[in-house]
């Protein structure tokens, strides 16, 4: 057994050190499977206290850390890149303390998504962000990856909820970023809000105080259906020209409503429909009475074969039932899923999704569409089988021309999913030597050690521009987005 | 133009810049030994940021006034450092769009630079569109002179380090940004101001929870007095559907009033404690003040008090951590502003590493 596998047993106990290889295997991916490393333990803390022992503990052995929620992050976030102890943070799962009249709360980084705001409904409130695999996907994880989700395009990402937290830093010191009343204290920089978003490479989070929402007095969700994908992207754009801000506006393809219709998601979802438009309005009713028969005018100018309105809760749960459970439909068809995550202008969504189809085609590969329209994030679906290395091949070319078409279209390669593994190669897209390397100096103000995470979100120098694997690629991106 | 009698510590000269590359080659020639920099725009917030502890060179950013990108139907624009937000404001209302923070003087670099708009801006949903989310990404320059890039010009994007958060509020201490790039909304489709005013301390703290914590709540709504005792005022903003505009109007029986031209608080010449207090803290805060001491606080927690005298604000300065409130002081003589409240150890530690790292050479004041 190594020195740090018996300094964990002691401190710890065997069940909340785990150094067996059959205890690590469940450790060494997440959501992204292409890449698998395991842990050489993993550790799971109850309080911030241990979190700063455990990470004491790998400064004094020089061991990186890897700090995981639930796994569920989908570009390898808490995936080692080598050697290192994993902190995961499951039983960190206490509401410490809410706050109805301020409007937030103080939760430890385990506690699920979903289950904060089962716990706040009883005053009113909700932690609007909200990912599709809310229910299983924890705080710290949501902190760590900046997540996002289908109602962003009205409230925000995960950076805009997060008002402060209690931070471990690599070397074993504490700080508190932020302030309950407001993301930046008066006199301070945003830390917290650099902290967000920075995958596990900052230190590790111990207590998030996050800003909560009221529920809204009314919701109206609508369903329509489109012979075309082009279509429902247009009556995207009208809405947005409109006026209206939906809380959220969702388009599935045609390959992805024929799985979803397949699973056990189903949700009703026209098979024969080239696409499906799903709008969220909320406010009062007042307000929606009048905007939502304006939504669905504008879904019929655009020749919306069918148009449908939740009538009740049941009925809206039922609506968001295939657009949430699309990523678990696609598990039918193939082993693996590969979820990309690229950004484009809004205005750009019809020739992207048309040139991405002609990739898929090209590659010859099994590819489904589901994204957040109002925001212009994709999520093109590459379902695959891992255990057939050419097939995998295929998937990581097709899934690099995709970004790559992402960024030359001024847009970028993630937007809620984060670089971690998945990426690295991909960053250089987007950001020059010059780029990095500030970057890199800004971490090395929150992890002197080099200890925390290492290996994500920034390209080790080898593959920055210059020396990257497509080199030709990175200078002509690089050149066109600047344009 | 940079006002020159804006500074009330020296200064050496004032320089101008006209582009981004210009700013790079001021800094890259830079004589080591030379003063330090103090970024500016029209110079119009200088006295609410601490004064350097010597003679500096003002770099003014005012020259680079451009829109440089407008995309409506993207709901982004990208713009210049040394835009004048009204000017901003005068291009995106031709188009339908505003940026979903209050009306400022000054520039638009100075504004997220300051970092205090669009912080806490209201509740409610729109609460979350705060700086940190109407700033996508940026260019800018280290004190070095290296040019770098945080961030995209689209409306969602999580790759690298968020280093454009870190330059809202940073006080041109970190970079001079050359370019930012800023998420936008339509206009609303009805808007209405209000404002009640003589009214009893309990009754304008009931109004004001009531009116933050409504269904449907104001975009902005402030409290504000010029005593503790009062009497005080409540002023806010309603918009979104007609129906409902009208609605919280009848329902808090407000009446309507026109909006107002961003104040300039330096006419005040009163110092100023500027800071957060948690909203469920304010009536314990206004417990503890002296008489005389202006208050202004709006529906998020963001304050200011105006203290009659330094006596005043250096007690109410001893009291704040006991009501859970971080202030700091500004808009006074150059030797007191930056007076705060104690900070975490552990945040300004890593803000010293921060600094030690993207500013190694002390350039920026």
């Amino acid at each position: 057994m190594s020195e740090l596998a018996r300094a964990l047993t002691a401190e710890l106990g065997p069940q909340r050190a785990l150094t067996t290889p059959e205890a690590l295997l469940a450790y060494e991916c997440d959501g992204f499977t292409i890449h698998r490393r395991r842990p050489t333990a993993v550790a799971l803390p109850e309080t911030t206290e241990e979190v700063q022992w455990l990470v004491r503990l790998c400064n004094r052995l020089g061991v990186p850390f890897v700090a995981r929620g639930a796994g569920t992050c989908l570009s390898g976030g808490p995936t080692p890149t080598g050697d290192a102890l994993c902190i995961e943070t499951a039983r960190m799962k206490k509401v410490l303390h809410v706050e109805p009249e301020d409007l937030y709360a103080v939760v430890q980084p385990g506690v699920v998504n979903i289950r904060l705001s089962e716990h706040v409904a009883v005053h009113g409130l909700h932690y609007a962000p909200d990912p599709s695999s809310q229910s299983v996907c924890t705080i710290g994880g949501n902190l760590a990856e900046n997540s996002g989700g289908p109602h962003c395009f009205k409230y925000g990402m995960t950076t805009d909820h997060v008002l402060g937290a209690v931070v471990v830093l690599s070397d074993g010191g504490i700080a508190h970023l932020g302030h309950a009343a407001g993301p930046r204290e008066p006199h301070g920089l945003d830390l917290i809000g650099l902290f967000t978003g920075s995958e596990g490479t900052f230190g590790i989070a111990t207590e998030i105080t996050v800003r909560l929402s009221r529920n809204p007095g009314s919701v109206r969700t609508l369903l329509a259906s489109f012979t075309s994908v082009d279509a429902a992207c247009a009556a995207v754009g009208d809405i947005v020209a409109s006026g209206l801000t939906p809380a959220a506006m969702e388009i599935l393809d045609q390959a992805t409503i024929r799985a979803v219709e397949a699973s056990v998601y189903r949700a009703g979802y026209p098979q024969d429909a080239g696409a499906v438009l799903l709008v969220e309005l909320d406010g009062l009713d007042e307000a929606l009475d009048e905007e939502a028969p304006e939504v669905e005018a504008m879904f019929r100018r655009h020749g919306a074969l069918r148009v449908e309105q939740a009538k009740d809760a049941a009925e809206r749960k039922r609506l968001w039932k295939g657009r949430k459970g699309a990523f678990g439909a696609m598990g039918r068809l193939k082993p693996d899923l590969y979820v990309l995550d690229g950004v484009v202008p809004r205005t750009r969504l019809v020739e992207t999704l048309r040139e991405i189809t002609a990739i898929g085609e090209r590659y010859g590969i099994t590819m489904s569409n589901v994204f957040h329209a109002g925001d212009g994030n994709l999520h093109p679906n590459i379902s695959f089988d891992g255990r057939d290395a050419e097939e995998r091949h295929r998937v990581e070319e097709a899934g690099r021309e995709i970004l790559e078409l992402c960024v030359r279209m001024g847009g970028s390669i993630t937007g809620e999913h984060g670089i971690g593994t998945e990426k690295l190669d991909h960053v250089p897209l987007m950001f020059s030597e010059d780029d990095l390397d500030v970057m890199a100096r800004a971490r090395r103000a929150f992890d002197p050690t080099g200890l925390a995470n290492p290996g994500k979100v920034l390209p080790a120098r080898s593959s920055c521009a210059e020396t990257s694997k497509w080199p030709h690629m990175v200078a002509r991106v690089l050149a066109e987005s600047d344009s | 133009m940079t006002n020159p009698t804006a500074f009330d510590f020296p200064v050496t000269e004032v320089t101008s810049v006209a582009s981004a590359a210009e700013l790079v080659e001021l800094l890259q020639g830079r004589d080591p030994d030379a003063p330090p920099v103090r970024i500016c725009g029209t110079g119009s917030r200088q006295r609410e940021v601490p004064a350097p502890d010597r003679p500096v060179q003002a770099v003014s950013l005012r020259g680079l006034d451009r829109i440089t990108r407008l995309d409506p139907e993207d709901l982004t624009c990208s713009v210049e450092p040394g835009l004048l937000r009204a000017d901003l404001d005068s291009a995106l209302a031709e188009k339908g769009l505003r940026l979903v923070c209050p009306r400022s003087r000054g520039t638009v670099g100075g504004m997220f630079a300051l970092g205090r708009e669009g912080l806490p801006l209201a509740p409610g949903p729109l609460a979350t569109l705060g700086a940190r989310a109407l700033l996508l990404g940026m260019s800018a320059v280290l004190g070095e002179g290296v040019a770098f890039r945080a961030g995209a010009r689209v409306v969602k994007s999580v790759a690298g380090f968020d280093l454009h958060k870190l330059f809202v509020g940073s006080r041109g201490r970190i970079c001079a940004a050359t370019e930012l790039h800023l998420k936008l909304r339509p206009m609303p489709r009805a808007a209405e101001t209000f404002e009640k005013v003589d009214l009893e301390r309990e009754e304008a703290l009931s109004l004001f929870r009531a009116l933050r914590l409504d269904d449907a709540p104001p975009v902005e709504v402030e409290l504000a007095c010029q005593d503790p005792s009062g009497p005080f005022r409540v002023r806010g903003r309603f918009e979104g559907a007609a129906a409902v505009v009208r609605s919280r109007m009848q329902l808090y029986r407000l009446d309507a009033t026109s909006p107002r031209e961003p104040a300039n608080p330096a006419e005040d010449p009163r110092e100023r404690l500027f800071g957060l207090v948690p909203p469920s803290s304010l009536g314990a805060l206004l417990a503890t003040l002296p008489a005389r001491t202006a208050v202004w606080c709006d529906g998020t927690g963001g304050f200011a008090l105006r203290p009659a005298d330094e006596a005043d604000a250096n007690a109410i300065l001893a009291t704040l951590p006991g009501v859970g409130v971080s202030a700091e002081l500004d808009l006074t003589i150059p030797a007191r502003r930056g007076l705060g409240t104690p900070r975490d150890p552990g945040a300004i530690l890593v803000e010293q590493r921060l600094f030690a790292e993207l500013d190694p050479g002390k350039v920026f004041a």
